[in-house]
């Protein structure tokens, strides 16, 4: 039903249930607010480290003594491995070389003063790294071991957009740490971060000067991964986007179910109304009352009624023909027997002459009155006929036959099959049926020319036809005439006593069988063609 | 002594119609206006006939009780019913009510004067034998004209008057065939196509009753009927 439907219930629905987007969109705002302040905190807690060893190891020549030139034309170089050595492996102490010239009391002092998964070195003023502790390969918490949702795998691109890794300085890898070492020797304090080959991961670092009096002697350098916080992030985001993903197909499951069961009720009213009343307008279905208590079955039942009140109507107005006849049959008897009680007693040389003419008057008004019923009782007929099996063709050809013998003045051209033409139903209406399309051709049909009646296979139905030559009807009209009271006749042509009611007639055989009626004018003003089709054959 | 029919009828005028037109045809008229005033008069003294309207004022299918309880007190009181509705007949078929004719309003006044006629020669000729000629004998079908009684294969087939000269009529020229105008003059009928549909229906009804093999009518449709030759 859905490309029926662009816009339907469910559909708006849907697009209602896209607000629910915004749950996430908050939570991850709130996911990287957290972080942001974790990393602010990390900074602070560094900082705090950092200038807490500095102050420790201040003031005690014993562990920087001086010597050497103060520009000693190896501290470049040194300088240089350190950098290297904070950048790019950051646990080979071997890797320093030269540059590594610890003092066993300084090493001794940071391993007290270490923090877990962190790193904690100095260097002195020539760049030596006089004491090294830590590292920052931290053990991996359980946490991490456990293998990642597929979720997370997938949703690292919409994470990324959201929540922005720390803006990382990129370049020569050493130049930060050697910046901040050098700003730390000439007395400033710095954090930092910088990127890691994980892109991920940022390490953190604070440099802290140490004195010795007003002397610069050295730094302290603490560093510290992201690590953490980066699993704290991405564990509260895989929490997240399993319980949105949870909440928003729940939500989305119960709009789309509600809005399914409302869109099915009302298409099922929607069929019900459309099926009720037909393109004539008369009443074909009902509208079932579910007894729901909401709206909808409030539009049932209202309907149902509306429904049920145009039925009775239709029935009023159904009935009206039959009534009309019953209720005039006895003022016609009254006419009638007085007319014959006054010829029975009038002398027999009397004039006759008006009361033969007001016989006849009667005789042709019980006519009229006999049509105005005959669709009833055609109806009642029907109701208790029982259908059986008969041949279409040989009712056609015996019909025709009849309409010879009866109306010898008029031409018949028929065409029949040879052979049967199986069909189902009842064969005296169907009898009646062309009985009343040939008694209308003949009420048209020009004097001289013929008219024809066919019976054909057409697809999965037979097909009867009648035509004549008689002028074309109003296009406007020819839907309308097969409705009851319907006459195309001009006036003072209804000498017969026509009603309209011949056609509607018709229409009654037709769709009693399942079959349908229709009229058209033949091209070129040749004539009128009715035809009433029957499945089966 | 003339014959009394007993004519129930909630029409005055009618009523007081057709009650001249049976007086001037030499019958004794009782006429009343609905059926408790027939049954009280009538249940002391039965009529020789019984001529009922099926609405009888505020019943409307007061004729139908009266046809009943008449026929209960006599089996073979003739009755004819009289209608305006022309379904009526139908019921009236269909209950099987006992009654041995029926015509609308529309029936003219000789034609229903000679129903009457017929009704009363069928009762009298049932106790007088009947003369050769008017007997007909078409295989298993024997009609007898005078008392209006038809036999098929021996057994009584009960006909009502309508019924059986359209029987006659196809019957005296097998093989022929009988339009519908034919058969209701015939029948002296004075009812539509449609009704000679439904007198046929109910004609073959009663002979199935009575053999259930029996299709001797021919329905050729659009110009009538016939009565097909034993073969």
């Amino acid at each position: 039903m859905g490309p029926r439907f662009p816009h339907g219930i469910r559909w708006r629905l849907a697009l209602a249930a896209l607000a629910l987007l915004a749950i996430p969109v908050l939570a991850l705002q709130f996911i990287a607010r957290m972080e942001a302040f974790l990393r602010a905190s990390q900074e602070q807690d560094i900082a705090v480290t950092a200038r807490a060893v500095a102050s420790a190891l201040s003031d005690r020549e014993a562990l920087f003594p001086k010597g050497g030139p103060p520009d000693d034309p190896e501290a470049d170089e040194r300088r240089r491995i350190v950098g290297l050595f904070a950048a790019a492996d950051p646990d080979a102490a071997a890797s320093l070389g030269r540059a590594y010239a610890p003092s066993e009391e300084i090493e001794r002092f940071l391993d007290i003063m270490g923090r877990r998964a962190s790193r904690l070195w100095v260097v002195d003023a020539r760049s030596r790294v006089r004491g090294l502790s830590g590292t920052l390969k931290e053990p991996p918490p359980a946490r991490a071991v456990k293998t990642r949702t597929p979720v997370a795998g997938w949703m690292k691109p919409v994470i990324s957009l959201v929540v922005s890794a720390p803006q990382l300085p990129a370049g020569d890898e050493t130049r930060p740490v050697r910046a901040q070492i050098d700003k730390a020797l000439i007395g400033v304090s710095s954090t930092t971060w910088r990127g890691t080959k994980d892109r991920e991961v940022a390490i953190l670092s604070a440099a802290q000067p140490v004195f010795v009096g007003d002397d610069i002697v050295g730094a302290v350098v603490v560093e510290e991964t992201t690590a953490s916080i980066q699993l704290l992030k991405e564990s509260a985001l895989e929490n997240l986007i399993a319980v949105t993903l949870a909440v928003c197909l729940g939500v989305f499951g119960a709009l789309l179910f509600f809005a399914t069961r409302l869109a099915t009720r009302i298409r099922r009213l929607h069929a019900q109304a459309e099926t009720a009343i037909d393109a004539q307008g008369r009443i074909r279905g009902a509208i079932t009352v579910t007894g729901a208590k909401d709206e909808i079955g409030d539009l049932e039942r209202s309907m149902a009624a509306v429904l049920e009140r145009l039925a009775g109507y239709n029935r009023y107005l159904e009935q009206m023909a039959g009534r009309l006849s019953h209720e005039l049959r006895t003022p016609v008897a009254v006419v009638r027997s007085s007319l014959d009680n006054l010829r029975a007693e009038l002398p027999t040389d009397a004039p006759r002459v008006y009361l033969d003419r007001a016989g006849e008057g009667v005789e042709r008004l019980s006519r009229i009155i006999s049509r105005l019923s005959e669709g009833t009782r055609l109806e009642k007929m029907l109701e208790s006929a029982e259908r059986e099996a008969f041949d279409l063709a040989a009712v056609v050809r015996g019909c025709v036959e009849g309409y010879r013998a009866a109306y010898p003045d008029q031409a018949f051209e028929a065409a029949v099959p040879a052979g049967s033409l199986p069909a189902h139903g009842v064969p005296d209406a169907i009898a009646q049926l062309l009985d009343k399309l040939v008694e209308n051709a003949r009420d048209f049909a020009p004097a001289g020319t013929a008219i024809r009646v066919s019976l054909e296979r057409a697809g999965g139905f037979c097909r009867i036809a009648v035509e004549n030559d008689g002028p074309a009807i109003d296009p406007d009209l020819l839907p309308r005439l097969f409705d009851s009271m319907v006459s195309v006749r001009p006036e003072g042509q209804s000498h017969g006593g026509h009603l309209g009611l011949g056609l509607a007639i018709v229409r009654l055989v037709a769709e009693f069988h399942g079959g349908s009626v229709r009229a058209r004018n033949l091209p070129a003003g040749r004539g009128v063609r009715f035809e009433a089709d029957f499945p089966g054959g | 002594m003339p014959r009394r029919i007993a004519l129930v009828e909630d029409d005055a005028t009618i009523r007081q119609n057709y009650a001249d037109a049976l007086a001037r045809a030499g019958y004794e008229v009782q006429a009343f206006a609905d059926r408790p005033q027939a049954m009280r008069s009538l249940a002391t003294r039965l009529p020789d006939l019984a001529l009922i309207d099926i609405g009888l004022a505020h019943e409307i299918d007061g004729g139908f009780a009266l046809c009943r309880d008449l026929r209960a007190m006599s089996a073979t009181l003739p009755i004819i019913f009289l209608s305006a509705r022309d379904s009526d007949i139908d019921i009236v078929s269909g209950l099987r009510l006992g009654a041995d004719d029926y015509l609308t309003k529309d029936a003219s006044l000789p034609h229903l004067l000679a129903r009457i006629a017929a009704l009363f020669r069928r009762v009298e000729a049932a106790r007088e034998p009947s003369k050769d000629d008017e007997r007909l004998v078409r295989g298993a079908l024997e009609l007898d004209a005078a008392r209006m009684t038809a036999l098929w294969g021996g057994k009584a087939v009960d006909l009502t008057v309508t019924e059986f000269w359209m029987v006659r009529s196809l019957a005296r020229h097998p093989g022929h065939v009988k339009d519908r105008d034919t058969l209701m003059r015939d029948a002296e009928m004075v009812v539509d196509d449609g009704t000679i549909t439904s007198h046929v229906k109910r004609i073959r009804k009663k002979f199935l009753a009575v053999d259930a093999a029996f299709d001797a009518i021919d329905t050729v449709y659009g110009m009538g009927y016939r009565w097909k030759e034993a073969a």
